[in-house]
């Protein structure tokens, strides 16, 4: 889904750099960052940007690595924390799923933690 | 008794998996020549390489980088016994991984032809923009399909043929024009 980025006072930025390992074009990446910090977890979902175009991102394309905006709008009653914790998700690959036997990525699970020094500007 | 058991055994074991099942029905042709599918008739006229893409839209000038090359192919489609749309357009490369029609771009809609509804008898030229990798360009294979999720649905493959081993990759084309 892509979130239009909400009007805000300040933003909380992650720029990452994504490179699709799939066989197919995707836009299946809005799962894999997931903020730590139980205080941080009022400011939901993310705004994904592509640096590249500074617009709102759509799919991937396999092995072309993009760097990625992860923008939240930050609300001015929130400090900001001295580093940023992140866990890293992952999906696993099934060539034949319970549903109908067709191949796809599911069960998204932690597969790295990163922790993040924070700047504000 | 037995035979009936061993017969359904041997049936369940050799059926298609849901992928065949449902695979799409697919044409294959040349460039230059039509490929008809069911619904809808595809020619490939020419494949061009750039670098960058540059668009104007409500008066700025927009450019579009890529991390491999941008693949433009010059088409002309039709429909087919009834009024409709060619829904998906992707690249194949030699290791089998598609890249489907870019969204970083916005053709006009006499150019496009993603959303753009085809009329019987009468073929319309169109633009279609992929980005893949700049050292998978040899062997690219234009897959046509009736939608993305192709299940039972039409398709058509046509290979795209460079006019020398090593084509030129023009440094920008401005798509307004």
């Amino acid at each position: 889904m892509r979130f239009p980025v909400k009007k805000s006072e300040s933003y909380l930025l992650v720029e990452v750099e994504f490179t699709n390992l799939m066989r197919r074009s995707s836009s299946d990446y809005a799962f894999v960052v997931h903020l730590e910090q139980p205080e941080l977890k009022q400011l939901g979902e993310p705004s994904f940007v592509l640096v590249r175009d500074m617009a709102l991102s759509d799919r991937l394309h396999p092995d072309m690595p993009e760097a990625l905006l992860l923008v939240w709008p930050w609300s001015s009653s929130l400090t900001a924390p001295p580093e940023l914790r992140l866990s890293i998700y992952g999906k696993t690959f099934k060539p034949v799923d319970n549903l109908v036997g067709s191949p796809g990525w599911f069960n998204p699970a932690p597969v790295a933690q990163a922790t993040l020094s924070l700047r504000t500007e | 008794m037995l035979l009936a058991v061993g017969g359904i055994v041997v049936m369940s074991r050799t059926t298609p998996g849901f992928v065949d099942l449902t695979a799409p029905f697919v044409s294959q042709g040349e460039p230059g020549e039509w490929v008809n599918t069911r619904t809808f008739g595809v020619r490939v006229d020419k494949p061009y390489l750039v670098r960058m893409l540059r668009q104007e839209r409500f008066g700025r000038v927009e450019e579009r980088t890529t991390g491999g090359v941008w693949v433009i192919v010059k088409v002309d489609a039709v429909a087919i016994h009834h009024p409709g749309m060619i829904g998906a357009f992707a690249i194949e490369t030699r290791e089998g991984k598609r890249y489907q029609h870019t969204e970083r771009i916005r053709l006009p809609s006499q150019v496009g032809l993603l959303g753009r509804e085809l009329q019987p008898e009468m073929p319309v030229p169109a633009l279609l923009v992929f980005e893949v990798p700049e050292n998978q360009i040899m062997d690219l294979t234009l897959i046509a399909g009736e939608r993305e999720i192709p299940h039972l649905t039409s398709e058509a493959r046509i290979p795209l043929r460079w006019s020398t081993p090593s084509p030129a990759i023009r440094d920008s084309v401005d798509l307004s024009t």
